[in-house]
């Protein structure tokens, strides 16, 4: 009688295990799967990141716009832009029209 | 001085005592190349008319970490500048700066509203012509600022949403 229950106790404990391996194995195989799914989401948005580099390499390689910064040759431009400003708007404020307002100014000057 | 005042914008038209009048009350004040009569900012207490020279007026302008002066406009002789010293708040919006060795008659608010108290048909006078130049000084700026308004729009036409466009073809 003790040998059956021993044997029983025995059974038990090693049914118990499997099924505990066996329960975590599918928890294991259901995470993994998750993941997997969460991989296949993610993956894309990770490769359209990975592609931003080669984006912004592209954009790189053309010159980067100058860093605007004072020299002689800005401000004599700005001052030239002025002065053909006031010049035409002169004649605006001593005869109002909206000819004289928008009358076209000779084309930029280019900086050298 | 009188005679210098003669030929300024600003006394046209005044007699010989009205003339003498502002010549009294009158200071010379000289400037070398490149010295700035007032800064931005800073309090105005006088109002200056150019007697010989020139002053160029500056709009301050920050760029790259530094600022440097953009020239609006130049005023030679008998072109008047600083009326900022007579309308409140009394601060200068522009910066004024010698181009060359200059000289200007100087009259300090407080002489020149003591004149005005005295002889008030000449600071009506002074008043009607001061703001013929203020006037003139806000056309000519509010039409610089729409030209560069228009020249914003040319640049970068903004369509409109397009739910404002299905409102307006469907009236």
């Amino acid at each position: 009688m003790d040998a059956m229950q021993f044997f029983g106790f025995v059974g038990i404990t090693v049914t118990g295990f499997v099924m505990l391996a066996v329960i975590l194995e599918l928890l294991d195989t259901e995470r993994f799967g998750a993941r997997g799914e969460r991989r296949d989401e993610v993956e894309p948005a990770v490769r359209s990141v990975a592609t931003l580099p080669a984006f912004f390499v592209g954009r790189a390689e053309s010159p980067p716009p100058a860093r605007a910064e004072f020299n002689d040759a800005l401000i004599a431009f700005l001052e030239e832009h002025v002065r053909t400003e006031r010049a035409i708007v002169n004649t605006f404020v001593h005869l109002p029209s909206l000819d004289s307002l928008y009358r076209q100014a000779p084309p930029f000057p280019t900086m050298h | 001085m009188d005679q210098l005042l003669k030929r300024s914008e600003l006394f046209e038209g005044l007699n010989h005592d009205d003339l003498r009048r502002l010549a009294d009350i009158g200071r010379h004040r000289t400037l070398r190349a490149g010295e700035y009569l007032f800064l931005l900012g800073e309090d105005a207490v006088d109002f200056y008319v150019v007697a010989s020279g020139n002053v160029d007026l500056c709009f301050p302008m920050p760029l790259g970490g530094e600022v440097r002066d953009i020239s609006v406009e130049s005023l030679g002789v008998g072109k008047a500048l600083g009326w900022s010293a007579l309308v409140k708040p009394y601060r200068f919006t522009l910066s004024a700066r010698a181009t060359m060795p200059t000289e200007l008659v100087s009259f300090s608010r407080r002489a020149l509203l003591e004149l005005f108290e005295r002889e008030p048909r000449l600071g009506y006078r002074f008043f009607m012509r001061i703001s013929e130049l203020v006037g003139v000084r806000l056309e000519t700026f509010q039409a610089l600022w729409v030209r560069e308004l228009r020249r914003l729009a040319e640049q970068r036409p903004i369509s409109e949403p397009r739910g404002a466009q299905r409102i307006a073809k469907g009236g």
